[in-house]
């Protein structure tokens, strides 16, 4: 004989445990993966569904302001996690590494060439700030070296060995 | 007496000298004879010596002549601008569309066997490539036979192939691959004459040769001039009784070209004679032969002359010289005897029989098999598609131009070769391009507005980098006239608010939970003028979080929140944001009463992208001299304006524009958990559309109006959001990355500001500055049934 209460039971505590997912499920500003790391993409979506979407968003245009702020007030975010350091890899750190070589020769425009086009792939990449900061500075211009080292603090925690030779230039050109 | 005395005294005299003045008659015509001999002799020998001597010092002058054109600089050399080279690498954002795009326009040859460089086989999600050698800034960069895996619109696998193919297994893992970088456009000489330079030892050794064998098979024997050759065209002209055939050696065609005009005189011909005898007295053959292959005439576009078998490889085939097929330096080789007579566009039936009476000469000359031959008569003339060939964005060069002029006088942009790198990402122009047209042309379908009378303008920049990746300035994206991206300043409406916003946050006196009054108000001033802005929909919306009334554009919030702030900080913010130009602190900035062109809006727009951080937008990133030597960088330069965690909170409300508020239609395109920010802009009686929105690494301005300054229905949320959506939704970019470290999320009631709970009706989670948290609690209405809230998150009911 099938033991239809406990079916029931289970059935209706996995049924209550999505529902309670759903409703803290959040809207808005999301936090997104790892920078560097392999990230969610837009997919172009079918041309049929572009017009049915242009037609929506004419009709939507006709709606007032004061429709949409009536809209159920439901938690736009979910609460981020500080964003983790996380250190040069791949294309990023075959570029560091070019970096950090002409550095050690001195070739401190190249350096920066290099910084730049690592830059260009991950935006926040502190260790790449640092290389930046640190070439200007041995340049003689201690404005851009700031300015980098300040920049840079932004993506890395004050603790880290790049945040400390970073505060350690904002504090030297202060 | 005397007469006759005279005349007996004279008598005999006269006879006596008559005999005498006969015999010295006779002496004297033998010596007249003999003297005039000799003055004959002596006036050709003098005659000759002077003739000799004014020939030694014409043709000394003619040496020097010869000696100092081809010892100096020979030619004036364009500036060539070019595209940034595309980075492949994994993770890269690229689609296997845009990177098509991008290998198309590169030439490259879709075959079903990658054999050798320039050949691609593309399949749904994976690429094979071989990449071209090439040399950009200055550097040199190898070829690589690889395989691209995509997911999506990125990369996540990058290699070198073996061999096989794609049956074949990947071999190393490459970390960063360069394409050759397109060329855009360059700053021609006045001249008209454009050129690339190319050494001898990078000539094909086979175009050198086909060459040789067309045009003077004795090249490598004679002296200059080939008296077998002249003698075999004097007979021919003279059957013909007109000129049908030169004589002319690649030297004496040499001559003519780089130093005589076109007129067809003796005089001309002993000139060139001279010259030639000079330049094969003083020049070695391959020096001869490359200043030939650099300066021979090989077609016309518009008023810029094709000199140079370089420039007409890429004006032709849009491929470097070393990339030639056989076929294709036949019919380069052939257009030598007459640029516009074989016009492969214009006379492509004549082109080809003249290249395949080439191709005849190679193979009779051993260049290539005669079993290759029928084939290769057989291909198509492989030119590029006129239309496509140059100068495809006018909008760009116009901002590339201006950076170029601060620094570069026009004499040096159109004589010394200069090459300039820029940042332009051709994918992202194209996409950004169609997108504009063609919305523009539904838009005036759709709204009944007159055809051709709407105008738009847009502009992509790399956040970060600061870089500009694309400009369209007018919606015929090839016009070269009024750029509207650049010099079209028109009021900004509503895209002002975040500055006013930021400048409340920064005052450490509001947080986004602040309610702010959206009554309506009235402001006198000086001259007891009364300014009374009214929101967009005639509505009062009574107390509202500042979060709410930026990302649903309140006018009446915005204006009060602006006067409460102080309009010359609302402005300051504006100025730290990048604005270039005095504003007056009048209270109508706040709602958009200042005229900026899509460029300075861009640069607004990403500081608050790039986190607060002020970076001069670039389109160039270094100059080089012909050589490739580097002239000048133009490097990122950055300064922090302002603190991270304001513009966190900015983003944040701009964030929740694109889910609730005004640009809430991105979301019918882009995934919904897909973080992006923007703001609409709509001006008095919707005569400006805007939009500016951006990603975790893209910002898009988009402006649409009128010419004429006038009314259109369109509001920023129906006119430029759409070109926007359009270009973003095939772009391959990534969303913003919302981890902020100083910043703290509490539950808040959003009608009262006062700390709230996640069970609370009404409840919102919203960021904060750590410390700055409302403390005041508001009373809770405990949501019993979390179906209902989830039911209603569902269906917005």
């Amino acid at each position: 004989m099938v033991d239809w209460r406990w079916l029931k039971c289970t059935g209706m505590a996995v049924l209550v445990g999505f529902l309670s997912a759903c409703a803290h499920s959040p809207s808005a500003p999301v936090v997104n993966s790892v920078p560097g790391e392999v990230q969610g993409v837009v997919e172009y979506p079918a041309e049929s569904d572009r017009k049915s979407h242009d037609r929506q968003t004419q009709s939507e245009s006709n709606t007032s302001v004061q429709d949409a702020y009536e809209r159920p007030t439901a938690p736009p975010v979910e609460q981020p996690s500080v964003a983790p350091s996380v250190a040069p890899k791949g294309a990023v750190k075959s570029l560091y590494d070019r970096a950090r070589h002409a550095q050690s020769e001195s070739r401190w425009s190249d350096a920066i060439a290099l910084a730049e086009r690592g830059l260009r792939i991950n935006r926040k990449q502190s260790e790449l700030y640092l290389i930046l900061s640190e070439s200007y500075l041995a340049q003689g211009n201690e404005d851009q070296a700031r300015a980098f080292a300040e920049q840079g603090m932004r993506y890395t925690e004050k603790r880290s060995a790049v945040g400390t030779r970073l505060q350690s230039i904002i504090s030297k050109n202060e | 007496m005397t007469d006759n005395r005279t005349s007996k005294k004279t008598k005999s005299p006269k006879r006596s000298s008559q005999s005498r003045q006969s015999t010295r008659r006779k002496r004297g015509s033998k010596k007249t004879k003999h003297y005039g001999k000799a003055l004959a002799w002596r006036a050709l020998f003098w005659g000759s010596g002077v003739l000799l001597l004014v020939s030694a010092v014409f043709f000394l002058v003619l040496d020097h002549v010869v000696r100092e054109k081809f010892d100096g600089k020979k030619w004036q050399l364009a500036a060539r601008v070019y595209a940034r080279p595309l980075e492949l690498y994994t993770g890269a954002l690229v689609s296997v569309e845009s990177l098509r795009a991008e290998l198309n326009a590169l030439t490259y040859r879709a075959v079903n066997n990658v054999r050798k460089p320039g050949h691609m086989s593309i399949r749904r999600n994976e690429v094979e490539l071989f990449t071209r050698a090439h040399t950009v800034a200055g550097e040199q960069v190898q070829g690589h036979h690889v395989r691209i895996r995509f997911s999506g619109q990125q990369i996540t696998d990058l290699r070198t192939v073996s061999n096989g193919g794609f049956l074949g297994n990947g071999v190393e893992e490459i970390d960063l691959l360069s394409l050759e970088p397109q060329e855009i456009g360059a700053i021609y000489p006045s001249s008209g004459e454009d050129r690339i330079l190319v050494k001898l030892e990078d000539v094909p050794s086979l175009l050198g040769e086909t060459l040789i064998a067309v045009e003077d098979r004795n090249f490598a024997h004679h002296f200059g001039l080939s008296p077998k050759s002249i003698a075999r065209a004097f007979f021919a002209n003279v059957k013909a009784g007109e000129v049908v055939q030169g004589g002319s050696t690649l030297t004496q065609q040499l001559v003519k070209n780089f130093y005589l005009s076109n007129e067809r005189h003796i005089w001309r011909k002993v000139v060139e004679a001279f010259m030639t005898l000079s330049l094969e007295m003083h020049y070695s053959k391959a020096d001869i032969l490359e200043t030939y292959i650099n300066e021979v005439y090989l077609g016309q576009s518009g008023s810029r002359a094709i000199h140079g078998f370089a420039l007409a490889s890429q004006y032709y085939f849009r491929k470097p010289l070393q990339a030639l097929g056989e076929e294709e330096i036949a019919l380069l080789v052939g257009l030598v005897k007459g640029a516009s007579y074989y016009n492969p566009w214009r006379n492509p039936e004549r082109a080809k029989k003249r290249r395949n009476v080439v191709l005849g000469v190679m193979a009779e000359t051993g260049l290539i098999s005669q079993a290759g031959l029928e084939q290769l008569k057989s291909e198509p003339l492989g030119v590029v598609d006129k239309a496509e060939s140059h100068h495809a964005y006018p909008a760009f060069m116009d901002v590339v131009k201006a950076q170029l002029r601060r620094d570069y006088q026009d004499d040096d942009l159109q004589s010394e070769g200069l090459q300039i790198y820029t940042t332009l990402a051709p994918s992202v122009q194209w996409n950004a391009e169609k997108s504009l047209s063609s919305r523009l042309e539904s838009l005036e379908s759709g709204y009944k507005i007159p055809s051709e009378s709407l105008q738009a303008a847009a502009i992509i920049t790399a956040v970060g980098s600061g870089e500009i990746l694309a400009v369209v300035g007018d919606r015929n994206t090839r016009f070269e006239g009024f750029n509207r991206a650049l010099n079209s300043q028109r009021p900004i409406g509503s895209l002002v608010k975040p500055a006013v916003y930021l400048a409340a946050l920064e005052s450490e006196d509001y947080t986004l939970a602040s309610l702010i009054s959206d009554g309506p108000i009235e402001v006198e001033s000086k001259n007891g003028d009364i300014w009374a802005p009214q929101n967009f929909t005639r509505i009062d919306h009574g107390d509202v979080p500042l979060y709410k009334a930026l990302s649903y554009s309140y006018n009446q919030a915005t204006a009060r929140l602006g006067m409460d702030v102080g309009m010359r900080q609302v402005v300051g913010v504006l100025d730290r944001l990048g604005l270039d130009r005095h504003v007056a602190p009048l209270p109508s900035v706040a709602l958009g009463a200042v005229s900026l062109s899509p460029l300075e809006v861009s640069t607004l727009y990403h500081t608050l992208a790039n986190d607060g951080v002020y970076t001069p937008l670039r389109a160039i990133r270094s100059v080089h001299r012909a050589g490739g030597e580097r002239l000048k960088r133009y490097p990122l330069a950055s300064q922090v304006r302002f603190h991270d965690t304001d513009v966190a909170l900015i983003d944040y409300a701009l964030q929740t524009t694109a889910h609730q508020g005004t640009a809430k239609s991105i979301y019918q395109v882009l995934p919904k958990n897909f973080a992006v920010a923007g703001k609409t802009g709509t001006t008095n009686e919707h005569r400006d559309s805007w939009f500016a929105g951006y990603t975790g690494n893209h910002l898009g301005v988009v402006w649409v109006g009128k010419d004429d300054n006038g009314k259109t229905p369109l509001t920023g949320a129906t006119g430029a959001l759409r070109i926007w959506r359009d270009i973003f939704s095939r772009l391959p970019t990534a969303p913003i990355d919302n981890h902020h470290r100083d910043i703290e999320f509490h539950w808040v009631d959003a009608s009262t500001g006062a700390a709230s709970a996640e069970h609370c009706r009404g409840a919102v989670m919203l960021p904060f500055k750590p410390g700055s948290a409302p403390t005041q609690s508001a009373s809770c209405d405990f949501i019993k049934n979390p179906v209902k809230v989830w039911w209603r998150n569902l269906w917005g009911s």
